[in-house]
């Protein structure tokens, strides 16, 4: 069988003509990050939006557009997603381009997982904020990116590192720096967005941050 | 993923446009930062528009880059608006607590341009001395 991508071109090229049709596929594939290969639970939904918006840009007449529709649903709806994924991966944060690299891997896991849209950018966001704190503060560290399963599954963060530590940390998780300074901002924002959040540091002895989010 | 050295900053009658399409690195920020504020000096920009669909996450660092350039063009007399937010990265912003004061949003491009040429009518007749 065709990935779904050359699926929905074969479905819409006698509508809207083949160069028209391999646009709005290869955009909204693009768009939805969903790979054509490997479809995983909840990516038809997000591919079809896009697509929807693709057809509404591209195609103006109503009854086409309408069609076009019909058959973008059809097809998405015969394709059987594969099981959630499961993963590890490990990231050494050395330099910057590091953190761009960590919270990708971690967007694209949790896009496997079947995660909302939302909730990978949540995650993605947490990564970034805490491997730059990595770099910034302590240099080099690592993050491990695990799903976990059992009683809740979800995706568990790790980011270590062996810096100065953070000092006055019960301060800063309280806010009580974050509105004049800045400071902390980004750690107290952090755990706002994730479900758990665990801290282990003090002066001189590295920081482990973990951070969770569940799958409902 | 090949890493971008620059980000394009165009001019388009009276406004500057920076599209911002990739996944930013800290560099990147700060490459962006200088190259706004030089074009503004050489430009004589009234309006800065930083479009930011192309946006993988915007986390406080990012925001914050974001919020310091519309400051920094408000010094400089340009009005800055941020267009193309994604929902899904306002609602994480907002979660976080964070904000983007210092310049106004708008949802999409023609939106920003319209608020900065006022009805979408550029007036290319007054140019601003350099």
């Amino acid at each position: 069988m065709d990935a779904i991508d050359q699926q929905l071109i074969d479905e819409l090229k006698d509508l809207v003509g083949t160069i028209l049709a391999k646009s709005i596929v290869t955009l909204g594939v693009a768009r939805s990050r969903v790979d054509p290969q490997q479809p995983r639970p909840g990516d038809q939904d997000r591919l079809a939006a896009e697509l929807k918006k693709g057809l509404r840009l591209f195609v103006k007449e109503p009854d086409r557009r309408e069609l076009c529709l019909q058959r973008v649903e059809s097809t998405l709806s015969a394709i059987e997603p594969a099981a959630p994924a499961t993963g590890t991966i490990q990231i050494d944060l050395l330099s910057e381009s590091d953190v761009v690299k960590a919270r990708g891997a971690g967007r694209d896991l949790c896009r496997d997982m079947g995660f909302t849209g939302a909730i990978q950018i949540k995650v993605a966001t947490a990564i970034s904020e805490l491997a730059r704190n990595v770099i910034q503060y302590a240099g080099t560290g690592r993050v491990d990116i695990n799903s976990i399963s059992g009683q809740r599954s979800g995706i568990e963060v790790v980011v270590r590192d062996e810096g100065p530590g953070i000092t006055q940390i019960d301060e800063i998780m309280r806010g009580e720096f974050s509105s004049k300074s800045g400071m902390g901002i980004g750690i107290v924002g952090t755990r706002n967005l994730m479900d758990d959040f665990d801290i282990e540091t003090g002066p001189g002895e590295g920081t482990v941050i973990t951070i969770r989010k569940f799958l409902r | 993923m090949s890493e971008i050295s620059r980000i394009p900053i165009i001019k388009l009658y009276e406004n500057l446009i920076v599209s911002i399409q990739v996944a930013l690195s800290d560099r990147l920020v700060l490459q962006i930062k200088d190259d706004i504020t030089a074009e503004i000096e050489s430009t004589g920009a009234r309006g800065l528009i930083i479009d930011v669909s192309g946006i993988d996450v915007m986390d406080s660092y990012i925001s914050r880059a974001i919020r310091d350039i519309g400051l920094m063009a408000r010094l400089m007399g340009v009005r800055t608006v941020i267009c193309g937010m994604d929902p899904m990265i306002a609602m994480t912003l907002v979660e976080m607590g964070l904000d983007l004061t210092g310049a106004q949003s708008a949802l999409n491009l023609e939106s920003a341009i319209e608020l900065l040429g006022g009805n979408g009518k550029l007036d290319t007749r007054k140019k601003r001395g350099k």
